[in-house]
């Protein structure tokens, strides 16, 4: 009896104890889970605005993702507004208590040059990426110059076109940044073929409509047999008129020059159905944003402009982008 | 020791005032009871406290959880509820507008008041942002209400017009914040829920071992205590039924239990001192009652053995008296030989009724005995052959417990003899032999009566030595070899083997009585 009771004393001691130990520890986990979501993660010192178009497209996330690379480097917080459809956001940044802005002006300029001057009024400093307002705006740009753009593109048609060259470029407002400066990107393509043009460049655009791309295509085709060179804008635009090539049975008959480097474009320049792509690198464009606005931020004078650069993708260069997948290609502005 | 004393010792330890006086280091019934039901009463207690804590850290945790929801829905109702002040004031110029638009801005402003720094969490810049979209919304109030005081109405037009836009884009942020927030939280809700599942759980099994664990220890806690009741009620049937030699009972219990327990065994030990003594007495009083009637029984024996040897005494005034007369007639008329007889025959006598004493000198009994051999020579000169033989020197025998000449019961040899003599030889054709030896043999005399005659059967040889039976013998005659065979008996108990016979029928006896001359006999008279 007696050693019975002491043994039952003791175990059920421990696992009173126990139980206790565990019930302790699952509040205090519990409190561990309150007092993360009340405090949060990390003490920054500077806090940018980051104001982009709202959509879901690979440009813009690669643009966000080298954004907050960088904001990572370098302290930086980062929040993101969207801009243009009448978002308020950029109109209340000076209010907002942001230490800078990175804008993509996806707005009418005129709009856009008197929120930035309100902005610089209010003493926030701003870089643009990939869309210039003016020739003499007074903010920095990051992105790709859009004559160069236009040069390789004319390179690449006139290295597969056949003469006479009857060119389509399609614009998008996917891509608004390559849109707004369209004169410069055709400046470019001019430069580069010169007369073998057989006539001037037919200009389309789509809208926002990601299958937008596809009747345009087929219009194109069935109604303008003469054009066998059609360049897209948008890394969207470009695969949606790659199937509609494919199942009109026209490839190699018609040259389509993409936007971009995804993998199913890779795939398509491989086989031979794509002639080629234009890609830019909008992660680096995010990176480089964050990091001259930083730069502009704390010592009062940054580069005014930095170029991201144009890389230009045929068959004879995609195996060693697909060789290497990590690398920091983005699709299309 | 008596029992009174071994009864007062447990008296005094079990006397009340005792009994709740705990001896040093020990714990008293009352405190040890009290501590049990106290100790189990606190882990109860604090088992209970703990749920209600974590019912009450669980609540905390869950109102968190919407507590910056609620605190972004009052700021949204502010800011909404500004604006119609703003716009009274506005147009109206009204000073409870104003009073209004101040008390609201007072509000936000301590609503907001908080300084949040930049911070790397996406949900931490927005509520940042807010914040300071409010201040300067604030600011704004302050800037419009000055310019409505300085009348510059296009300013606070445009103001106004600014501040309706950023009032909708700060609350809209706000609605923007608050359904992130819900939404993180709506996650975070589940695992606390689940969590707080595991936890209820957790706190049940408490409560269950608590008071599993509570239960125990008040069991084996008076289990420890009325354990030596048990024990003390087994002693003390132990006691009852006369085993005082159950060990003491040693427990490490509380004063009073421990005061009644050392009692208790003290108590045995009196009770067993005490019966043992009792005991001890009665011994006493046994073997002296004993001793008493063993005196009763000797002196009745000490009359019965005078009377034996009286018995086998002739009337020694006649029988002398006659001899002489026979002896002075045997020398008138010259018969020598008739003289010599009738005087061996006188000396036989005179040497018997010499001293009515029951031990005489060894030397003594052979004198005697020489004269009775003479005379049985004269009887029987040609059918009987009798021979003393005494060892050299034992004249000078002693007994060595007196350290005196050798004393032997009186009249043991000649009754031998003459036993043989009227006994042995019935039937016997041959020559009769008598022999009689005494010698020393260590620290014995021995005497040795040895005939050649038809001897004794063995049935007979047993009821000779068998000792008397005092009853069945009273008052009737016991004479020669018997008569012997019994005193010997009665004067030396100790030594059975004082008189011993060997014979057999057709070959002879030969009585032997060894006498240890250390060994005193039981009565000296």
């Amino acid at each position: 009896m007696k050693y019975a009771a002491k043994a039952a004393t003791l175990l059920f001691g421990a696992l009173f104890t126990l139980s206790l130990g565990i019930s302790l520890y699952t509040i205090l986990s519990m409190s561990q889970l309150s007092l993360r979501t009340a405090e949060g993660t990390g003490v920054p010192v500077r806090h940018y605005g980051v104001y982009l178009p709202v959509n879901s497209y690979t440009f813009f996330q690669d643009v966000v993702t080298g954004a907050k690379l960088a904001g990572t480097e370098l302290s930086c917080g980062l929040s993101f507004h969207p801009i243009g459809d009448g978002t308020l956001d950029l109109s209340m940044a000076r209010y907002s208590g942001i230490d800078g802005a990175i804008v993509f002006p996806a707005i009418p300029d005129d709009q856009a040059r008197r929120l930035l001057t309100d902005l610089n009024t209010s003493g926030v400093p701003v870089v643009l990426i990939e869309h210039t307002i003016a020739n003499d705006s007074p903010w920095p740009f990051v992105g790709t110059n859009n004559f160069d753009l236009g040069k390789k593109i004319g390179e690449v048609i006139a290295k597969i076109g056949t003469d006479p060259l009857h060119v389509a470029i399609v614009y998008s407002d996917k891509s608004p940044g390559i849109y707004a400066e369209r004169e410069l990107v055709e400046m470019g393509i001019l430069a580069s073929l010169g007369d073998r043009l057989g006539r001037s460049l037919s200009v389309r655009k789509t809208d926002l409509n990601p299958l937008d791309a596809e009747d345009l295509t087929s219009q194109i085709l069935r109604n303008e047999p003469s054009i066998n060179t059609i360049v897209f804008t948008d890394t969207n635009d470009t695969l949606s008129a790659t199937q509609v090539l494919i199942d009109m049975n026209l490839v190699g008959q018609v040259q389509i020059i993409g936007f971009g480097a995804d993998r199913p474009i890779l795939d398509y320049i491989e086989k031979g159905v794509l002639a080629g792509s234009i890609a830019v690198n909008p992660k680096e464009i995010g990176y480089r944003a964050v990091q001259l606005l930083y730069e502009l931020e704390q010592e009062g004078i940054s580069e005014s402009f930095v170029d991201t650069g144009v890389q230009v993708i045929t068959r004879a260069s995609v195996q060693e982008l697909q060789d290497a997948p990590s690398q920091d290609l983005g699709g299309g502005a | 020791m008596s029992a009174g004393s071994g009864l007062h010792t447990l008296l005094e330890h079990i006397n009340p005032v005792h009994l709740f006086r705990p001896a040093s280091g020990e714990r008293s019934l009352l405190s040890q009871l009290f501590l049990y039901v106290f100790v189990t009463l606190i882990v109860i207690v604090i088992s209970m406290s703990y749920i209600l804590f974590t019912s009450m850290q669980l609540q905390k945790i869950v109102d968190e959880q919407f507590q910056s929801e609620r605190f972004y829905q009052q700021l949204q109702q502010e800011l909404q509820q500004l604006q119609d002040p703003f716009r009274s004031y506005l147009s109206t110029r009204s000073s409870s507008a104003l009073a209004s638009l101040l008390i609201r801005e007072q509000t936000l402003r301590e609503m907001t008041a908080e300084e949040i720094p930049a911070s790397m969490d996406p949900e931490e810049l927005k509520k940042r942002e807010v914040f300071m979209l409010i201040h300067s919304y604030l600011d704004l109030v302050d800037e419009a209400i000055g310019q409505k005081r300085s009348r510059s109405i296009s300013e606070y037009t445009r103001l106004y017009e600014l501040m309706g836009d950023m009032n909708s884009y700060i609350i809209e942020r706000i609605d923007e914040i608050s359904l992130n927030g819900f939404r993180v939280q709506i996650v975070e809700y589940g695992q606390i829920i689940t969590i707080s599942r595991q936890l209820q759980f957790w706190n049940l099994m408490v409560i269950i071992f608590a008071f599993l664990w509570a239960i125990t220890w008040m069991m084996f806690s008076l289990d420890k205590a009325t354990k030596p009741m048990h024990e003390l009620s087994l002693m003390a049937r132990e006691l009852a039924v006369g085993n005082f030699e159950v060990e003491d009972i040693h427990i490490d219990s509380v004063s009073e239990v421990s005061s009644v327990v050392e009692a208790f065994n003290q108590m045995k030990y009196d009770m067993q001192q005490y019966i043992g003594e009792i005991k001890h007495q009665k011994a006493i009083e046994q073997d002296y009652l004993q001793e008493k009637l063993r005196n009763l029984k000797m002196e009745q024996l000490l009359k019965r053995m005078e009377l034996y040897t009286m018995q086998a005494q002739m009337n020694p005034h006649f029988l002398f008296n006659t001899l002489n007369t026979g002896v002075q007639l045997a020398i008138l008329e010259d018969a020598d030989k008739t003289a010599e007889y009738m005087e061996n025959l006188a000396l036989f006598f005179r040497h018997n009724m010499r001293e009515r004493k029951l031990f005489v000198p060894l030397m003594h009994e052979i004198e005697g005995l020489k004269s009775y051999f003479y005379i049985l020579q004269i009887r029987f000169p040609k059918s009987l052959q009798i021979s003393l033989d005494l060892e050299e020197g034992i004249e000078q025998a002693v007994d060595l417990c007196r350290d005196q000449p050798c004393m032997i019961p009186a009249m043991i040899l000649q009754p031998l003899v003459e036993n043989s003599v009227v006994h042995a030889f019935k039937g016997v054709d041959h020559m009769g032999e008598i022999r009689v030896r005494v010698w020393e043999e260590d620290s014995h005399i021995c005497l040795s009566v040895k005939d050649n005659g038809a001897g004794i059967p063995e049935q007979t040889l047993q009821t000779l030595l068998q000792h008397a039976e005092r009853a069945s013998k009273e008052g009737s005659k016991i004479m020669g070899l018997e008569n012997v065979i019994q005193r010997l008996y009665f004067f030396y108990p100790e030594n059975e083997q004082v008189i011993t016979i060997d014979s057999a029928p057709g070959t002879g006896t030969e009585v032997l009585i060894t006498i240890d001359k250390r060994e005193a006999p039981c009565i000296t008279l």
